[in-house]
């Protein structure tokens, strides 16, 4: 579904250069869980940026189903962005001036012509979520995992293939957390939904399929899909594994 | 540490150098709209000023006489009087030919009396010039008729010989003067006065068709020997000191002036919107800043302190860029409202700009004061952000918000002040204070009414704009702290301009229904020299002889002025032909009774405009005391009449009367009324071509004439309009100030936006619907403001200030223009800060937090 070629990002020129990705190369298919792994400022969002077309690559080819980003205008980009990537934020970055149930609605009504039932489906997909009853209520006045919530109903509001999470639980305590992590993880084993999830928790990291370190802007596989669903049966976190 | 918050604060200006830069703008506007007034007012009165010290010379006290002046029985008794020096004098400006008609001051006096008054060289025994070539001129002058000394520099500048022959223009006919010899400068470069001709006071006499008057007698008396010939002075006669005469005219001029200051103060308050705009949004930039600051144990005070030096720095700037502005565009409003003065009231020379240092450190400092004040709630703001509020920016909004419904209650004590105001005072100040009190009555309720307005719209915005429309009406709530304010300058503007163009467009009306009543003549005659001598310049009696003895004239209405005084105010004597227009003329009487008014009139009774009825509290049925050549004269007014010719009031009688109680009538004005089968336009051709080189008139059809009327009217109001758009251009440099700092700080909600796959083309539609929306909600709350404001300047200011009593008249195109112009202004404003859209970081902005 992604395909990834020797990208590299560098922000910056001549002396002020920071290479952010190296000749990154990394396949992606349907319905995988891939997490990467990585400190602060490692390039993980940067990767995800380019994946979802927000930043173009200084180098390298990116493909999405085949097409390739890097060849796409900022209107076919757009389009991309809102009908097949569903996107979730650390901050959850619900607008503050719209209701919960208009900030669900908002990527499907982005559409020049929004799907029919959109409204249901903002609904339905709040029910399935437990924050129906909110709908109506304002950002702020939502806990966290509320909010974190709200914006995964809203990165599923038009049906992407993919979810870019970035440092989901980064901003929630630890049992909000994991229950965000078991959803994304329903929906890439029950719907199918390719999730790519940029965290620097190793805890978050064994939910995925496979698990790549990014340090210093190149990236290397950390853990195979083998290893790391019997981590997440036997519920063994990977540091813990490393470190038997 | 201060320093370095200087520091903090200086940086944050330099990074955003546009909204820097329209905030320097709003206060210079301000305070060049101050500047370019106050100069216009001053150089226009120190031009009429300058030429009143340059005639009166060194005399204590002037006696004036009737309205023809003082006979010359009367002035040899004066000059007769023990303990007191005194001098004749006539004066008279008149348009010279040989210099292009430009105005000559002329000055008739008595050589021999002369010396003690004024130092003018020739004529002075004490001048210092004493060769024998200036006794020579002085000879002359007293020998040879028609005999006149000139200043030098007028005759240079003109390229006129010292011994040429130089016409002048009196009233509708030219006269020859030779020149004799010259003035020379040292007093007259002094006093700025370059255009003055001294003659011996019976030339003048001659000249200017005074025989057996003059205009004055100048004294040079102690205080008690004043008293001793006050006593004893005849009733017609009546002592002033010289500044008497400015004084005058300060009062004739007194409400015109009083009317622009007050259009200059509404620039001041408008650009303080400005002011504000942009101070607040420099907080609410900074406000992660300032509480990282706060954190870092900065006090309150401290912030307080540098967010008002900040604005002291910007005031600095910016008022010393308005005094550069304000000294150019004194340029244009000097020319205008000297020739609106010179037009209406009294004749000014405009002798370019001068620069008055008090005037200058006046608006410095008003800019300087209207800065800190705009920056007062801003600095407090900035002084309050707590440490915990860097990481809380709608912290300001949510208290915007709560903070509506209480501003609106404000706004309802506002406008009780307006009521209070206008039933409890009577004052042109007290109709200020109705017309400021009722702006921020509006003003208050703009944020409650702006959250009503965008909740409605919200349903109207989702289904023409979609997502980006909606997302646009909650735009402008979420962010009432600054929209509002935008909206606010905007809506005032808009209501400002909407009430002058409704009071204007109604005077307007008022005019022409006045003009259609009192304008029924076929042709109309002025004397030319009205343009320098004003009512002083008279039609010659050939002129209305040979008139009379046309074929082709019925009948001839002589329309005289003077000017004359009531209760020490400045008033206007009429006299009118009451036989010719009582059949003739509609006017607008107060009772309806034409007719009979008329031959009230014609029996020696009076009318008085309504300005006179209100200004002294007279009505029909009273009588009027006036000074007459015979002493004191109780006359009875038969009715008042409605009149827009002076504000200052007139007392209208029949020629006979005047001529009865005070000296030989005049003409200024002729409305010939020609026989039914002659026709006005081969008449007028005919007229013209028969007192071509004979007469120096202003001949007009009765169309010519209505139209010069209107035209006047219009020029009258034409530094309004440059005001008005001053104060425009203000309100939108708002709106564009408004909006990028908007965007500035909705980054990364646009960042969010553009992610989520909000297409350029939505995100600019978002933008403009919000712009626009901003546009229509000022439109629509400037719509009622601006009628309000239109009831109060016609029916409180003017009638307080002028006491003309205005039609309303509603007029359907100003409410669209004003609307319309909302609306364009609105979408303008957007067009710059969507330019910057593109370069929104939608990286960057998502991790924002």
């Amino acid at each position: 579904m992604i395909r990834v070629e020797h990208i590299s990002k560098t922000y910056g020129v001549g002396p002020y250069a920071t290479h952010a990705l190296h000749e990154v190369d990394l396949t992606i298919a349907r319905g995988e869980f891939v997490a990467l792994y990585g400190a602060s400022g490692s390039g993980k969002s940067t990767l995800l940026n380019l994946i979802s077309g927000i930043d173009p690559p200084t180098s390298g080819k990116i493909y999405f189903e085949d097409q390739e980003l890097t060849a796409m205008t900022d209107t076919q980009l757009t389009v991309l962005r809102r009908e097949k990537i569903g996107f979730v934020f650390q901050f959850f970055n619900l607008l503050p001036t719209l209701s919960i149930i208009e900030n669900v609605l908002l990527p499907g009504q982005l559409r020049e012509k929004p799907a029919p039932g959109l409204h249901e489906r903002a609904v339905a997909l709040l029910a399935r979520l437990g924050i129906r009853d909110r709908h109506e209520a304002f950002p702020e006045q939502l806990s966290g995992g509320q909010q974190q919530r709200v914006a995964i109903a809203r990165a599923l509001i038009n049906d992407p293939p993919l979810i870019l999470a970035d440092e989901p639980t980064g901003n929630l305590d630890s049992e909000n957390g994991l229950n965000i992590l078991s959803l994304l993880k329903q929906l890439a084993v029950q719907e199918r939904r390719t999730i790519l999830l940029a965290t620097h928790s190793v805890e978050a990291a064994r939910f995925a399929d496979r698990l790549y370190q990014v340090r210093d802007g190149k990236i290397t596989m950390l853990a195979s899909e083998t290893v790391l669903n019997s981590l997440y049966s036997s519920n063994i976190s990977p540091s813990t594994a490393s470190r038997v | 540490m201060f320093r370095l918050l200087r520091l903090f604060n200086y940086r944050h200006l330099r990074r955003r150098p546009l909204e820097t830069f329209l905030c320097l703008l709003g206060i210079a506007i301000g305070v060049a709209v101050m500047l370019g007034i106050d100069l216009a007012n001053e150089n226009a009165m120190a031009s009429f000023r300058r030429s009143v010290e340059a005639v009166t010379g060194r005399a204590t006290h002037q006696i004036h006489g009737g309205p023809n002046g003082i006979a010359d029985t009367l002035a040899a008794w004066v000059l007769r009087q023990p303990n007191v020096q005194a001098a004749p004098v006539i004066e008279y400006v008149a348009a010279c030919r040989e210099a292009d008609k430009d105005a000559l001051h002329i000055l008739g006096v008595d050589p021999f009396l002369e010396a003690p008054f004024r130092d003018y060289g020739a004529l002075s025994q004490n001048s210092q010039r004493h060769d024998a070539r200036s006794e020579t001129a002085a000879m002359q002058v007293l020998i040879k008729p028609g005999a006149v000394l000139v200043s030098e520099s007028f005759l240079s500048k003109h390229g006129i010989a010292s011994d040429d022959t130089l016409h002048v223009l009196v009233g509708s006919q030219w006269r020859a003067l030779s020149v004799v010899g010259t003035i020379p400068e040292n007093l007259l470069a002094q006093l700025g006065f370059d255009h003055l001709a001294i003659c011996d006071i019976s030339t003048a006499q001659e000249v200017l068709g005074k025989i057996g008057y003059v205009d004055r007698m100048d004294l040079i008396a102690s205080a008690q020997s004043i008293a001793r010939l006050r006593e004893s002075l005849p009733p017609t006669l009546q002592i002033f000191a010289p500044s008497g005469r400015t004084q005058r005219v300060d009062d004739m001029l007194h409400s015109f002036r009083l009317n622009l200051t007050a259009l200059s103060f509404l620039a001041v308050f408008v650009g303080m919107f400005l002011i504000y705009n942009t101070m607040l949004f420099a907080v609410i930039h900074r406000r992660r800043q300032l509480g990282i600051l706060r954190c870092l144990g900065v006090t309150p005070k401290q912030i307080m302190g540098t967010a008002l030096l900040e604005a002291l720095a910007l005031g600095i700037v910016g008022a010393l860029l308005g005094l550069v502005l304000g000294v150019l565009l004194a340029q244009y409003t000097t020319k205008a409202v000297s020739s609106t003065i010179s037009q209406l009231y009294v004749f000014l020379k405009f002798e370019g700009v001068a620069l008055h240092p008090l005037l200058l450190l006046k608006a410095f400092g008003l800019g300087m004061l209207a800065t800190l004040v705009a920056t007062a709630l801003p600095a407090y703001e900035a002084a309050s952000t707590s440490a915990a509020v860097a990481v809380r920016r709608s912290s300001l909004e949510s208290r915007a918000g709560r903070w509506a419904p209480k501003v609106a209650w404000l706004g309802v004590l506002w406008l009780l002040m307006a009521v209070l105001a206008y039933f409890f005072t009577e004052s042109f100040w007290g109709g200020l204070f109705v017309a400021l009190s009722l702006g921020l009555a509006a003003i208050c309720a703009t944020p409650l009414l702006s959250i009503g307005l965008t909740t409605k719209l919200a349903p109207i915005s989702l289904k023409h704009a979609g997502q980006p429309g909606l997302l646009a009406t909650r735009g402008i709530r979420a962010a009432l702290s600054r929209t509002a304010v935008a909206i606010a300058a905007l809506m005032l503007s808009l209501s400002m301009l909407l009430s002058m163009r409704l009071m204007i467009t109604s005077f307007r009306s008022t005019i022409n229904v006045w003009v259609n009543h009192i304008l029924e003549g076929d042709v109309y005659l002025a004397a030319s020299g009205f343009a320098t001598a004003k009512w002083q310049a008279k039609i010659a009696p050939e002129l209305i002889a040979f008139l009379a003895q046309q074929p082709e004239v019925e009948a001839i209405d002589q329309y005289g002025v003077t000017e004359f005084e009531y209760r020490s105010k400045p008033i206007y004597l009429i006299a009118i032909s009451a036989e010719v227009v009582k059949d003739r003329l509609r006017f607008l009487f107060e009772s309806n009774a034409s007719r009979d008014n008329w031959a009230r009139v014609i029996a020696g009774e009076v009318i008085v405009s309504e300005t006179f009825a209100r200004r002294f509290h007279k009505s029909a049925g009273d009588t009027i005391a006036l000074r007459t050549s015979n002493g004191s004269q109780v006359f009875q007014i038969a009715d008042v009449f409605i009149d827009y010719s002076f504000e200052q009031g007139q007392v209208m009688m029949d020629h006979a009367t005047y001529e009865r109680y005070w000296a030989p009538s005049h003409a200024n004005n002729l409305g010939i009324f020609l026989k039914p089968e002659a026709d006005a336009e081969s008449y007028l051709a005919h007229l013209r071509r028969a007192l071509a080189g004979r007469f120096e008139v202003n001949i007009s059809s009765n169309r010519e004439l209505r139209e010069e009327v209107l035209r006047i009217f219009d020029q009258t109001f034409a530094i309004t309009n440059v005001l008005q758009v001053l104060t425009a251009i203000v309100a939108f440099i708002g709106i564009i100030s408004a909006i990028m700092s908007l965007l500035v700080e909705r980054t990364r909600e646009l960042g969010i936006l553009r992610a989520l796959g909000m297409s350029l083309p939505q995100l600019r539609r978002m933008v403009f619907w919000e712009s626009g929306l901003m546009g229509t909600i000022a439109g629509v709350l400037a719509l009622p403001t601006g009628t309000a404001l239109a009831f109060v300047l016609i029916y409180v200011i003017n009638l307080r200030t002028f006491d003309w009593s205005i039609a309303f008249r509603w007029e359907g195109a100003a409410y669209l223009q004003t609307f319309g112009l909302a609306f364009l202004t609105s979408l303008l404003a957007a067009v710059y800060p969507l330019t910057r859209l593109k370069q929104i970081p939608i990286a960057g902005a998502m991790r924002e937090e």
